[in-house]
């Protein structure tokens, strides 16, 4: 159901036809079609969201049951001056930014270099998006086992190739470790963006292409100014995703290092399940997540600003 | 398809470039495998052998014995994960519907918060849901797993069949509306059938998320009978005594095994899919 | 209502009643028939213990008809997470296993039950005082010895050899022990690890090292306010770097990931505890118990200045929670599981860890096994206890990722120590 030579954003919208006038009616039917899907997040994630603000503003910590009480802006004050907290910032921004911007990049090239109608492609592809699909914590375990630095084949293939002299403390070094679990979540993440921009690719109309091949237009013209505009909201949308994603991903690093060592893998949720878990200060741990909450929010919103204007 | 010739040289450095994506691809997927049938003292070798000497399944036939039964998570798997699929797919139709042909003031509003609803990590809060949960005696039950993990997919669910719906023409609709026909026989007998491909790769998307969900299961769910496969390895091997490599290699192949025929599967559907519908939305 | 709306209502209500029904399945029985007990654990987690662990429980079914155990397995790591999360909903269980700084922290949050009062006198004699010692907060026990495990300081006699060290003579004080482990770097192949020490981002490693700073004269908790930024800590972080750098050890590890390595008869010093003899055979099966008595010796660990030798525990207790309707047959079973013949027999011993006095003289491989007699005649004297209080695990983790700047980063001793100083202060 291709519709033909459209715009990618005309809107296909309609006034509640000639049966419902717009007011009581209409209401409940929006009501009835949207509200349990809104029941359903408001419950298991609304609530929680609210409640965690509400939690925020409290001094509650587990260990000391008797000094629970309502502490304004305590935990946020606190928060500020957490040198671990801003090191958590840090290193959840350079690591999303790496792994969504190197997936991003190695996606865009696969997508393009497997258009080709080549049966061999097809099978193909369906078989790199396996990565994708494995659920976090094998892949945590498994490139744990991996970088390993005395058994992990790793080292041994790049020793004993000759490519390094000594095996790498991957993860036991601050900024190996980093390394260490980017490469694990580009490996997961890259076929993703393959898979959109393969969609994307299908989806643009032959006409415009063979219009910039009549014109004479290279293969890098063709790509930079017809391809490029047909995927770009596709990348806009689908970084934004992977980057939500990212930014509160878990079981991967939690599995290989712990946030280790010391705080230089320690993203921003690895730090809230500490803080919550090990520390069990359960307002502070709510403080951030509050925070967090609000700079995705930023992010967002500047995000789909940024769509609005390309368009 | 429009094709332009390429040079002799820039096949090679494609083919080169293609070859080298698919071992890096799929070397660890390989590994995984590989370890799952080496003998538990092996894996420990200074040298890991590429290409296991001796191959044992003993790791496998362990899976299903003791207290611990994989068996046991792999069926709560498959559970949660279909009733997931089935759950999101009739909430994301109906509000994928809605948001896709309604006009109404609170649109964007609405639209950011479903995207709100996924920025939040749920890490902090676990224990407020815990009471919410054991308030609504939704603790240790596939309902509550399955509330879960369909609000945790219903987002991208929603965005994506919205899509779908939204390259539909709405003439179709529209002379349906003039025959009599109401809103859900429309959604149902004429815009459904239209977008299969589209209603599969949701879903694939929908089961994917419930069967990799670590999270919730780990900690909405307290009795080892009702875990799923993610917090059941975590259990079953990030113990107290040893890593033991042979046999959470074993059960990394078995928890990835099914969502990975799925997927591959089903790849024809996404791509299309993807491709009908929401890459334009 | 128009028809659509009543659809959907009746569909949602369904699918949650539905629902409801399904799961609530899962619930516990009724309020007349046996009582039920929830026992959280890790032992039904670990392969090795698992069968062993199953077996005593259904002995003390059959002996006992009206009661039943409701196991409730655990991971080790996440054991105080659950617990935690348990009892805060009002779902708390009757029975759970603990070690090391778990009691506290339950003990803190208000969870626990003292058992003082549940236990007869004799049996709270049988236990061997400095273990049931470790479990005292504000003048009362709130937990069980269930099986001592304490650090003790083992050593592979051939490496011993090759490294030119005597094996009859192995290091006694602290400052041995580094000379030891240098001269063994030397003369040893890469392959081998000189010493095997868990300095992971966990309370664990902090429970580790202890007695290695206490050894090096640096422990922390000497000084009121507490203080890590005192020379001795800085010495003792600098001996960690030079491990960390001349390959004395590997860094970040967990203690149980040297374990597989010692069976592989490649680590020098081995810091581990009662049950190691267990662990490494089931690592390697084909090594005999007469060979793993050759190869190991036990003693105690490294003494400090003063000649004193100290050691810490990470026994396996069990604790009783407060809200537990059965706190009568909880004791119970509790005691069936520390103290019986069966449970010492079929667990305890085949564990390697210590029972209570009177199991040692039931069981006499106790004093004949020397792996086991070194623990119970060496070690065990010289365990002191952790100082766990209200913001341990903050400050174990505050001094683990010190630890860990000094193995794998460039920063200099002196700002990790202040740095480290800085956030001891900043604990609320």
């Amino acid at each position: 159901m291709k519709k033909i030579m459209d715009s990618p954003d005309s809107k296909s919208e309609f006034k509640l036809g000639r049966k419902l006038k717009t007011g009581a009616r209409a209401v409940v039917t929006l009501t009835s079609f949207l509200g349990p899907a809104l029941s359903v997040m408001g419950i298991v994630i609304l609530y929680p969201i609210v409640e965690g603000a509400r939690l925020s503003l409290f001094s509650y910590k587990l260990t000391r049951p008797s000094d629970v009480g309502f502490s304004w802006f305590d935990n946020y004050n606190y928060m500020i001056s957490d040198a671990v907290f801003w090191e958590a910032m840090q290193n959840t921004f350079v690591f999303t930014g790496c792994v969504v911007g190197i997936s991003c990049l190695v996606g865009l090239i696969m997508a393009l270099l497997l258009q080709r109608p080549l049966i061999i492609f097809k099978f193909l592809r369906g078989i790199v998006l396996i990565p994708w699909v494995i659920p976090g914590i094998v892949i945590g375990y498994l490139f744990l086992y991996m970088f390993d630095f005395e058994i992990g084949i790793i080292n041994n293939m790049l020793v004993q190739s000759g490519l390094i002299r000594k095996a790498l403390p991957w993860l036991a070094d601050r900024e190996l470790a980093m390394v260490a679990i980017i490469i694990a979540h580009v490996w997961n993440q890259t076929p993703f963006f393959l898979l959109m921009f393969t969609a994307g690719l299908m989806s643009i109309p032959e006409e415009a292409l063979e219009a910039a091949y009549l014109e004479g237009s290279s293969s890098w013209q063709e790509f930079r100014y017809v391809v490029f505009a047909y995927l770009k909201k596709i990348m806009v949308i689908a970084t934004l995703l992977m980057v939500i994603r990212n930014f509160n991903n878990f079981p991967v690093i939690y599995a290989m290092t712990g946030g280790g060592p010391s705080f230089s893998t320690t993203t921003a949720v690895i730090y809230i399940y500490r803080v919550a878990f090990e520390r069990f200060d359960i307002g502070y741990a709510s403080a951030i997540g509050t925070i967090w909450v609000l700079i995705l929010l930023t992010l967002s919103i500047i995000y789909t600003r940024f769509l609005k204007d390309e368009f | 398809m429009v094709h332009r010739k390429i040079s002799v040289a820039a096949s090679l450095l494609i083919a080169a470039i293609l070859t080298i994506f698919i071992i890096w691809t799929f070397f660890p997927i390989y590994w995984m495998f590989s370890t799952s049938i080496k003998f538990a003292l092996e894996v420990f070798n200074i040298s890991p052998e590429l290409f296991p000497k001796n191959p044992t399944l003993e790791h496998y036939y362990a899976l299903d014995k003791g207290s611990i039964k994989v068996s046991v998570f792999l069926k709560n798997s498959i559970i949660t994960g279909l009733g997931t699929v089935i759950l999101a797919m009739f909430l994301a139709l109906f509000a994928g519907y809605a948001l896709s042909r309604f006009r109404f003031r609170m649109k964007k509003f609405i639209s950011l918060g479903i995207l709100t609803t996924q920025m939040f990590p749920l890490v902090v809060l676990l224990i407020p849901l815990y009471l919410l949960y054991k308030r609504l005696n939704l603790l240790n039950s596939y309902i509550g797993l399955i509330l879960s993990f369909t609000s945790f997919t219903l987002p991208f669910s929603i965005w994506m069949l919205k899509g779908f719906i939204d390259s539909i023409p709405i003439e179709l609709e529209e002379s349906a509306i003039i025959d009599g026909c109401s809103k859900l026989q429309i959604l149902f007998h004429i815009v459904t059938p239209l977008i299969v491909p589209g209603l599969v790769a949701t879903m694939v998307f929908a089961f994917l998320d419930a069967w990799n969900n670590l999270l919730f299961p780990l900690m909405l769910v307290t009795r080892p009978s009702m875990k799923t496969l993610p917090p059941g390895m975590v259990l079953a091997f990030a113990g107290e005594f040893k890593h033991n490599w042979g046999g959470m290699m074993a059960t990394s192949v078995i928890v990835s095994l099914p969502v990975v025929v799925v997927f591959v599967t089903m790849q024809k559907y996404l791509v299309q899919g993807l491709t009908a519908g929401a890459v334009k939305g | 209502m128009k028809s659509i709306n009543k659809f959907l209502l009746l569909m949602i209500m369904t699918v949650l009643l539905v629902g409801n029904a399904w799961g609530a399945g899962e619930k516990e029985g009724a309020s007349s028939g046996p009582v039920v007990l929830d026992f959280v654990n890790w032992a039904t987690a670990e392969e090795q213990t698992r069968i062993r662990v199953e077996g005593l429980i259904a002995k003390f079914e059959a002996e006992n008809p009206g009661i039943k155990i409701n196991s409730i397995t655990s991971g080790f790591s996440d054991i105080l997470n659950q617990l935690t999360v348990m009892q805060n909903a009002g779902d708390a269980p009757d029975i759970a296993q603990a070690a090391g700084v778990n009691v506290s922290a339950l003990y803190m949050m208000g969870a626990l039950e003292p058992v003082d009062k549940l236990f007869s006198q004799e049996l709270q004699d049988d236990f061997f005082d400095s273990m049931y010692d470790l479990l005292v907060y504000d003048g009362k026990h709130y937990g069980v010895p269930w099986g001592g495990a304490s650090f003790g300081f083992q050593y592979n006699r051939d490496l011993m050899i090759q490294a030119g060290l005597d094996p009859n003579n192995p290091p006694k004080t602290f400052v041995e022990f580094q000379n030891a482990v240098r001269k063994a770097r030397k003369a040893l192949p890469e392959s081998v690890v000189i010493m095997g020490l868990d300095t992971s981002m966990r309370v664990f490693g902090f429970e580790h090292n202890y007695p290695f700073l206490l050894a090096a004269d640096a422990d922390p908790f000497l000084q009121k306010p507490l203080r890590f930024d005192t020379p001795a800590i800085k010495a003792y972080l600098e001996w960690l770097r030079e491990a960390a750098r001349g390959n004395y050890t590997l860094a970040n590890k967990k203690l149980g990931e040297f374990r597989p390595i010692a069976a592989q008869g490649r680590l020098l010093f081995m810091f581990d505890q009662q049950h190691i003899k267990g662990t490494v055979k089931s690592l390697n099966p084909a090594l005999t118990d007469e060979e793993f008595n050759r190869l190991w010796g036990v003693v105690t660990m490294p003494a400090n200045a003063a000649g004193i030798q100290q050691t810490t525990s990470a026994d396996h207790q069990l604790v009783v929670f407060k809200d537990s309707p059965h706190k009568k047959e909880a004791a119970k079973f509790v005691e069936f599981l520390v103290n019986s013949d069966y449970a010492i027999e079929k667990y305890i011993k085949v564990m390697g860890m210590t029972p209570t006095k009177s199991g040692i003289k039931r069981f006499p491989e106790y004093l004949t096994d020397p792996i086991l007699s070194g623990f119970i005649n060496d070690v065990i004297p010289s365990v002191v206890p952790v100082p766990y209080g209200q913001d341990f695990s903050e400050l174990a983790l505050i001094f683990m990722s010190g630890v860990q700047d000094a193995m794998t980063g460039n920063k200099s001793i002196d700002e990790i120590t202040s740095d480290m100083q800085a956030k001891v202060e900043r604990i609320r």
